[in-house]
């Protein structure tokens, strides 16, 4: 089968990564380019450093001690292991939503804004952008009677599109998602899913997934990893049709993983 | 299996340890039923807002109470916001290193001093070499000193219940650290360390020994007008009824009465810390 190639600008520059937690090597010589504006899958068995990789791009693991990285990643040109980054905007500009919904003890309106005014965003726009949030996530008509009430006594599917919401309301330019639906009902599935078409449009977005039905539906480039090492990497449609790796073609047959 | 079933397998265990649980339970209730019984009937308005007359064998015990809740102040001022950094820096900042343990078993050791050891290291540093005098003061700090090691620990043990996903939903969102310390993990650790502070402020209100040598005093006359003036406190007044009065007989009610205010002020404490705990679990 032939395939097109999609024109693109490339946001996110990996090249020879190698990350040791302690002595364990969990990423080798990972080198990739992710491509704006679109939305790239990590797909592999467990363990074989998906979230880890993915966990880089936002330097958050920075928080543990016993990690240890080479190699270089450039975001928009700028090294984001040089020592004038600051990590802290370099995480305002790369968003994260996790694994399990983790919305703050806080009101359903704050747990928006606290990310706004911890930006430094000005206090007047804030009511108006935790609105736009809302309803770019699709949560906006579930919520708007009770905004005040607190975050937790939501369902979990509405939880996961809260903290979409507040990932979106501090403006990044990507957005990194570590399974985000494996915690949720499938209709809930289908929602976000829908909701990362949606944001596309506007934002670069990496997910890591289990699910490779859901890789094939959502994204345009899709990364097969194994064991540490990124194994095959291109568009998702050449990657679930027509692989060039045996080891791809049995874990999207279902053969391992 | 419900508990019937387990009783009916193997009845002994369960019997022995409900005998056990009960036997405490019937000393505490001995307690209180013998200091209730006797101090109640002497409880009045009278007995609260009088000072002592003729020798102590009469009137009221109001400057004890205004002493004690002073000292409990000073304590508090003393305790929280040293206990309240060292758990944060325990709990978020400290590496896993040998310094870090020493510090922990160092703490942990302090919870283990026995309060007379308190009680004199107190009029040595704080009467003697910091001209403190023996006062208010001086008594609060030391018992400020024997609170910490149990406000850094609760406090620790709190901020440990606040799961890491939310410290790191914040620093995704761009918050450093100490943002990250101070709008989620205290906020959401308020219950457990109110219910740690107030639990050993309960404590301290009621020890004797620390304040012995700092400040308290057999009999003062009106009520404490600053704090470096020596003060009459419940737990010493009680003792001082109940063992050196030259006519313990004739002040036994009085010593009785004074046991049953220090131990509603303990409930009372008690109390406001489990009001706390619930406030704070119903908004989340």
């Amino acid at each position: 089968m032939q395939t097109t190639k999609i024109q693109t600008k490339t946001i996110i520059d990996i090249s020879d990564l190698n990350l040791f937690f302690g002595e364990k090597q969990v990423l080798k010589n990972i080198g990739m380019n992710i491509a704006e504006k679109m939305v790239t899958a990590l797909i592999g068995p467990s363990g074989c450093g998906k979230s880890t990789l993915l966990r880089t791009l936002n330097r958050m693991h920075d928080l543990s001690p016993d990690a240890h990285i080479s190699g270089d990643i450039s975001i928009d040109g700028q090294n984001i292991f040089h020592k004038n980054i600051i990590v802290n905007n370099l995480r305002k500009k790369v968003g994260m939503v996790f694994q399990k919904p983790n919305p703050f003890p806080k009101s359903i309106y704050d747990n928006i804004a606290y990310g706004l005014q911890i930006n430094g965003f000005s206090k007047e726009k804030i009511p108006q952008i935790v609105e736009e949030s809302l309803h770019k996530s699709y949560l906006f008509e579930e919520v708007k009677d009770k905004l005040h009430e607190p975050a937790t006594r939501l369902s979990g599917g509405q939880q996961q599109r809260l903290c979409i919401a507040r990932t979106i309301a501090v403006k990044p330019d990507i957005i990194l998602m570590d399974e985000p639906c494996s915690a949720l009902d499938p209709l809930s599935t289908l929602k976000i899913e829908e909701l990362i078409l949606d944001l596309k449009k506007d934002y670069t977005i990496v997910i890591v997934t289990h699910n490779m039905q859901q890789a094939v539906r959502v994204s345009d480039f899709t990364a097969f990893m194994y064991l540490g090492e990124l194994v095959e990497f291109d568009e998702t449609i050449k990657i679930f049709n027509n692989p060039e790796k045996q080891l791809t073609k049995n874990y999207i047959n279902g053969h391992f993983g | 299996m419900t508990i019937k079933t387990l009783f009916k397998e193997n009845p002994l265990p369960m019997i022995v340890l409900l005998l056990c649980t009960l036997l405490v339970c019937v000393f505490l209730l001995l307690i209180l039923g013998e200091i209730f019984s006797k101090g109640i009937p002497v409880l009045s308005w009278a007995f609260i807002i009088h000072s002592p007359e003729n020798g102590m064998t009469e009137g009221g015990i109001l400057p004890a109470i205004v002493g004690t809740l002073l000292l409990t102040l000073i304590t508090t001022l003393v305790s929280l916001p040293f206990g309240i950094a060292c758990a944060v820096y325990l709990s978020e900042y400290a590496q896993n290193n040998i310094t870090t343990q020493i510090i922990r078993a160092a703490i942990r050791n302090l919870a283990g001093v026995p309060s007379i050891i308190y009680g004199l290291f107190g009029l040595a540093l704080f009467v003697e070499v910091l001209q403190l005098g023996t006062s208010i003061l001086s008594a609060g700090l030391t018992l400020g000193l024997l609170s910490l090691p149990y406000i850094i620990t609760t406090s620790e043990e709190a901020m440990k219940t606040v799961p890491v996903s939310m410290r790191e939903g914040a620093m995704a969102l761009g918050a450093t650290q100490f943002e990250t310390i101070r709008d989620i993990v205290l906020p959401a650790s308020v219950p457990g360390i109110a219910t740690g502070i107030i639990l050993s402020l309960s404590r301290a209100a009621g020890e004797t020994a620390p304040i012995l040598f700092t400040g308290s005093a057999f009999y003062v006359t009106g009520l404490p007008g600053n704090i470096f003036q020596e003060f009459m406190a419940l737990p010493y007044h009680l003792y001082m009824l109940s063992t050196q009065h030259q006519s313990i007989a004739e002040v036994r009610p009085l010593a009785y009465g004074t046991a049953t205010v220090l131990i509603l002020l303990v409930f009372m404490l008690n109390i406001i810390a489990f009001l706390i705990r619930n406030k704070f679990r119903n908004k989340n």
